[in-house]
């Protein structure tokens, strides 16, 4: 496979396979179901992106759900009691960037073994929608897990728009 | 046993907590630094016997810090953690004196697989 020769909807298929596995895996939830269709959830939504470059492709994969979204995806990510009181902002925006790295950090391995390398930065924390242009291409799908319904989104940099 | 775990993120800084619990290693005493320079700084001071630290950290990173005891002489059980794990990375942290990579998502199993050995 050659850097580049994945579309923005096969990138998002990576990730979202990546995401079921570390969901499942990570953070013991169980059940992880997408919907293909992009659910253009509200722009107050937050979330984390985390950059990847594959060869000259640019691209952000991002995870964004509702304030209780973030709070269920950071209780589920540290295994806080029921009982336990709400995580910090603090907690809340390192957990959901860390579940996007883990998530960076599955696709890279499944994509090395097709010989596809991808570097990753580091994880940033948005609070509303990212502006896209028609400099970007952009694929989203909506994700559930268990009781918290979230989009992936792939925003690939179109070649030559740096 | 006393465990330093180093990462600039607290949340996941709490996984690998959570992580040592479920491995069944919880009765062990754990310290936290936030980046490579602090965790220098409790190396020095609290003399660790087990070293866990990220790689990608503002400051010092994980495998700069291991370098850093390599240079200073200083000999420490040490695994660093990853969200990715290229095998240069694995060279790298091999060379700088890591036991070994471990690569996210964690799982209690991996953990105590890995860790058995220097634990227990």
């Amino acid at each position: 496979m050659k850097n580049g020769g994945l579309s923005t909807e096969q990138w998002l298929t990576v990730a979202l396979e990546a995401l079921k596995d570390s969901a499942l895996g990570s953070f013991a939830a169980e059940g992880v179901f997408v919907t293909p269709e992009d659910s253009a959830l509200a722009a107050e939504h937050s979330g984390a992106y985390v950059p990847l470059m594959a060869g000259d492709e640019s691209m952000q994969v991002g995870l964004l759900t509702s304030e209780a979204g973030c709070e269920a995806l950071t209780r589920a990510l540290l295994a806080m009691e029921p009982d336990e009181a709400a995580p910090g902002l603090e907690d809340v925006v390192d957990a959901v960037g860390e579940i996007v790295n883990i998530v960076a950090g599955v696709m890279q391995r499944q994509l090395a073994e097709e010989g596809l390398f991808v570097e990753i930065g580091l994880p940033i924390f948005v609070e509303g929608h990212v502006v896209h242009t028609e400099r970007h291409e952009r694929s989203a799908a909506t994700i559930e897990i268990d009781a918290t319904r979230a989009e992936v989104i792939m925003l690939r940099h179109n070649s030559g728009a740096a | 046993m006393l465990i330093l775990i180093v990462d600039d993120s607290s949340a996941a800084r709490m996984i690998v907590k959570k992580s040592l619990r479920q491995a069944g290693f919880g009765g062990h005493t754990v310290i936290e630094a936030g980046n490579g320079l602090e965790a220098l700084e409790a190396i020095a001071q609290d003399a660790p016997d087990l070293l866990l630290t990220d790689w990608a950290m503002p400051e010092m990173t994980g495998i700069e810090l291991l370098r850093a005891l390599q240079e200073q002489g200083k000999k420490l059980n040490s695994v660093l953690i990853t969200s990715q794990g290229t095998d240069e990375m694995r060279e790298e942290a091999r060379a700088a004196g890591a036991l070994f990579l471990l690569t996210k998502p964690l799982s209690s199993e991996r953990f105590r697989e890995a860790l058995e050995p220097v634990l227990g």
